[in-house]
């Protein structure tokens, strides 16, 4: 199915409740979205041509993993006008690890003429639980492919369209989020609401409300990233607050997983016997 | 990969996967080789020769002379004895028909063995003898799991572990395929050729064939061919261009293993990027892309602003290829570029003071402070050895300046490069050179195998101050290493400063003053640490007398060719305050104890302190000594004396040894002209006297009991 976005702020399009939790559990789950993603420390001002704490990635999640998914991902990129006959395509080692999410999958960065264009990752386990059946989740760098096909060297200069380009539509926004995030965040406050969603996020759970919580931490995983950007988090500090917000992450992933045995995994059943029932 | 011989037959096990990581395979190919040889042999089809090659996508083995059955096997145990298997009628116990149940075979089958202690009885099993195919339909999904990888997945339902998914399985012995099923395959003789240059698998027969077929489908199945290929093409084009090449093993070895039809292409960048650090494209270049650097010919670093790759395909339009490529660069050197006139809006200098908001430890501080204290450090060892102020103005300079780089953007992006960045921006900002180069050299050595120690004084002293503060703070606070546990690499930080202290301009350092003089540096600026001066001090010098022991193991091994340990223990045995003196004995010794008169003068030293009774004490008086033996040694010993203590004065150790195995000679003529237990007392106490005053001649060099050698003279 093409999913929606997600409308929270995320540091990737894994976080999104159609790739985090919908890859626990053995139900069956295909889907493809973008995601508008944040990583606050990687903004520049608008003066980096390459470098954004806004960007664009589309999301792929199949579970299970098909056998032929190397095969269909690289039909993708034909789709593309990347062909593997005339382009180098590799598939270069690259182990993917989100501590804040308890996740971690073997994989690869696939490079086209030595461009990194996808992360390309079998999940192995997520919010600290081991997945069966084992998802891939391919990760396509939207602005590096435009770059590439339409041949400009500066992510400003992109053709949105026939009268826009992408420096017209997001340069103001790396300006001003660069300047807000580095300078202009106040670490006390975003420590405070940190706290807070903390605490309801715990509170949900316990209501039994593992998406509605999940929300409330995807929010202080990016209060974390914002904390850090403002280069409020000292390094003895860092660890214990990746632990908190994993901690958030995993609960989240078991309540989801208890919630969706409770309802008798309804993907399980074919589509005509829950039309049915 | 010579052609297989016929004799015997040939197996050929393809493993398809999708890519496996470069890094692991060189491993994976040895662990697939030894274990596939164990195996086979367990299994009793031993092959004649075994090899393994690999692609990204295939693990290979190749095993040609395996017999066509196991080779037959007899066991044969022994049970009871025969009086206790038979009745008197002859027929079988319980004790017999247990036995041979236990054995699996039939009681009328039990032989009698005659043995030394009497006749038993003994139960012969012969094991059938299968043939090798039905053996390898087990062990060859066996073999494929017994590969062991760091990082292991799962990626279907079938419960299986590789490092990456297998995807086809090719088992083919003398032509026929070898049946088995694993992770949700069944293997066949289908093999595939390169991914996107053929698209039709094809089909196994023979490993002559196969390596055909492959080359055909694009792919060279042999590392060590693949190597030479891409070798060859590097080497063109650094002729080409007038270039010279490092060609990194690491990076040679990446682009073998991840290619499988390697093409050398070139690439250039615009020249405007070779005004930054030249260490900063290099590592773009190499740890970021994999790409080979060409140099100018001279020896220094400078680049030529062209760059060499592997690349997996060959087509007619290489140029879409080399574009890519030399986008990607452009893109990375452009980031570099940002970051480098982001940095120079600032100096060092005015860096330093923002290194009070980084902390060194939770427990030690900010990073500001720690400079503070290697500043004032530094300049104190460097004082007490007699440096003039205008060295110590330099180190104390260098050591204000060189953690500042920790905060510009370019280390941040490349931390490979701290210290190099430091030492390039100080340059800039017009720091003298040697405090340039000391902010980098400071974290010399680099690694455990880094032969190179700081060049300058100034480094030197800088990378002492700082690894020391390092050190005792970490062992003040308590976490000193234990075990396997080192989070801090605090055993890297000692091996580094151990071999940094062997150089000469530490010879007058005492360990124990430098270690007090930076416990004090820290109650001085309100650290407090745990643990006070002496308890940290009684931990950190075993720490880096072991850290020495590892130092000149290494180091003996690859330059002395030999290390021995009993030699280490002469020098090491008791504590020292200074670590060039034990070292510069050793030299002394290992050079030494090459010379055929070594062994015999230690014999003759240990005969020497064995005799002496342990506490004893007494005075030689020469005028006693009566026969020509004693008499002679007398002599000799007051002249190699006089010899010796003046030559460990002036640490002339090789001399100083040299003086000592003068005394082998006079010694063995003394124990064989005299008896120096003599019944008379006062003849025997000077004749011990006398030894002992030898004995301690050598022991102030070191303690030789612990040399081992062979005593072939002892009487």
């Amino acid at each position: 199915m093409i999913h929606q976005p997600y409308d929270l702020e995320v540091g990737a399009g894994t976080f999104h409740p159609a790739t985090f939790l919908r890859v626990l559990g053995p139900e069956p789950w295909k889907a493809a979205y973008v995601q508008p993603t944040r990583r606050p420390t990687d903004g520049r001002y608008g003066e980096n041509p390459n470098r954004l704490q806004h960007y664009y990635q589309f999301q792929v999640i199949l579970k299970p993993s098909p056998e032929d998914i190397q095969d269909r991902y690289l039909d993708s990129l034909k789709g593309l006008g990347m062909d593997g006959r005339v382009h180098d395509i590799r598939f270069v080692e690259d182990d993917w690890e989100s501590p804040t999410l308890g996740a971690w999958g073997l994989g690869w960065e696939v490079r086209l003429n030595g461009m990194e264009i996808t992360q390309f990752t079998y999940f192995q386990e997520v919010g600290g639980i081991e997945l069966s059946p084992v998802s891939v989740e391919l990760t396509y760098g939207l602005e590096r492919l435009a770059m590439y096909l339409q041949g400009v060297d500066s992510v400003f200069d992109l053709k949105w369209s026939d009268t826009v380009t992408y420096g017209d539509v997001h340069h103001q926004t790396e300006i001003q989020f660069s300047k807000h995030n580095f300078e202009r965040t106040d670490p006390k406050a975003l420590r405070e609401i940190f706290n807070l969603y903390e605490t309801q996020c715990r509170e949900l759970i316990k209501m039994d409300l593992p998406l509605p919580a999940y929300d409330d931490c995807i929010k202080t995983s990016h209060l974390f990233n914002l904390l850090d950007a403002r280069g409020a988090i000292s390094v003895a500090e860092r660890a214990g607050m990746i632990l908190r917000v994993r901690h958030l992450a995993k609960q989240c992933a078991e309540a989801y997983c208890k919630n969706r045995e409770n309802l008798g995994h309804p993907l399980l059943r074919s589509r005509k016997a829950r039309t049915r029932s | 990969m010579k052609k297989s011989t016929r004799a015997g037959g040939e197996l050929l096990l393809e493993i398809g996967t999708e890519e496996i990581p470069s890094r692991i395979l060189p491993q994976a190919l040895i662990d697939l080789k030894e274990k596939a040889g164990r195996i086979f042999s367990e299994a009793r089809i031993p092959a004649e020769r075994i090899e393994t090659f690999a692609t990204p996508r295939r693990l290979v083995i190749l095993a040609t002379g395996i017999p066509q059955k196991q080779s037959a096997l007899v066991t044969e145990v022994t049970g009871p004895p025969k009086s206790a298997a038979y009745d008197l009628e002859g027929k079988p116990t319980a004790a017999a028909t247990g036995f041979a149940k236990a054995q699996g075979v039939p009681v009328e089958s039990l032989t009698i063995k005659k043995t030394e202690k009497g006749d038993y009885v003994c139960a012969v099993r012969k094991q059938p003898s299968v043939p090798a195919v039905r053996i390898l339909k087990d062990l060859l999904p066996e073999l494929v799991l017994s590969v062991g990888f760091k990082k292991m997945m799962r990626w279907n339902g079938e419960g299986i572990r590789f490092a990456r998914p297998i995807r086809w399985i090719v088992a083919v012995l003398n032509g026929r395929v070898v049946p088995f099923r694993l992770a949700g395959l069944s293997s066949g003789n289908r093999s595939r050729g390169h991914r996107f240059m053929a698209s039709r698998p094809f089909t196994v027969k023979s490993w002559d064939g196969y390596l055909k077929s492959l080359r055909r489908h694009h792919v060279i199945l042999d590392p060590a061919e693949r190597e030479r290929m891409i070798t060859d093409g590097l080497l063109r084009y650094a002729k080409e261009k007038r270039g010279s090449l490092k060609v990194d093993a690491d990076l040679l070895s990446q682009a073998v293993f991840l290619t499988e039809e390697p093409v050398v292409m070139m690439g250039g960048f615009d020249a405007k990027y070779l005004a930054l650090p030249p260490e900063v494209p290099m590592t773009v270049m190499k740890e970021h892309q994999g790409y080979f650097p060409l140099l100018k010919p001279a020896m220094d670093k400078s680049l030529l602003p062209h760059f060499l790759f592997v690349s997996n395909v060959k087509t007619r339009h290489p140029d879409l290829i080399r574009s890519g490529n030399e986008r990607v660069l452009r893109a990375r050197l452009e980031d570099a570029r940002f970051y480098f006139e982001q940095d120079r809006k600032q100096t060092l200098k005015e860096r330093t003071g923002q290194l009070k908001g980084l902390v060194f430890h939770e427990k030690l501080g900010s990073v500001f402070t720690k400079m503070e204290r290697v500043q004032k450090l530094a300049a104190t060892l460097a004082r007490e050895s007699g440096r003039g102020e205008q060295e110590v103005g330099r180190l104390e300079q260098a050591a204000f300046l060189c953690k500042s780089d920790l905060l510009t953007g370019m280390v941040r992006e490349f931390p490979g490069l701290q210290g190099v960045i430091g030492r390039e921006y100080a340059k800039l900002e017009g720091e003298d050179s040697e405090v340039a180069d000391a902010i980098s050299e400071h974290y010399f050595p680099r690694s455990a195998d880094d032969p190179h120690p700081p060049r300058t004084i100034t480094g030197k002293y800088l990378t002492v101050a700082d690894r020391l503060d390092t050190l005792v703070g970490f062992f003040g606070a308590d976490l000193a290493p234990s075990g396997s546990v080192d989070p801090y690499a605090l055993r890297r930080q000692g091996l580094g400063l151990v071999q940094v202290l062997l150089d000469k301009a530490f010879e007058g350092l005492s360990l124990r003053r430098a270690i007090e003089s930076a416990v004090r540096l820290y109650s001085d600026r309100g650290v407090s640490l745990k643990k006070d001066l002496s308890a940290i001090d009684a931990s950190l010098r075993p720490f880096l007398t072991q850290r020495m022991e590892t130092y000149l193991e290494r180091r003996f091994q690859d330059i002395h060719g030999g290390y021995r340990v009993d030699l280490v223990d002469v020098v090491l045995c008791r504590s020292f305050d200074n670590l060039l003196d034990p070292y510069l004995r050793l030299v002394a010794l290992m050079s030494f104890q090459k010379q055929p008169d070594f062994d015999p003068l230690i014999v003759v030293f240990k005969r020497a302190s064995r005799i002496l009774p342990p506490d004893f004490k007494g005075t030689v008086r020469p005028e006693a000594f009566k026969e020509t033996a004693e008499k002679e040694l007398y002599r000799n010993y007051i002249d190699v004396e006089k010899q010796v203590s003046d030559d460990m004065q002036k640490r002339n150790y090789s001399e100083a040894l040299w003086a000592l195995s003068l005394l082998r000679r006079p010694i063995d003529a003394f124990f064989n002209g005299v008896m120096v237990m003599d019944e008379d007392r006062a003849v025997r106490e000077n004749r011990l006297a006398l030894l002992q005053g030898i004995t301690k001649l050598f022991t102030a060099f070191g303690d030789f009991t612990r040399v081992a050698v062979e005593e072939k003279n002892k009487q």
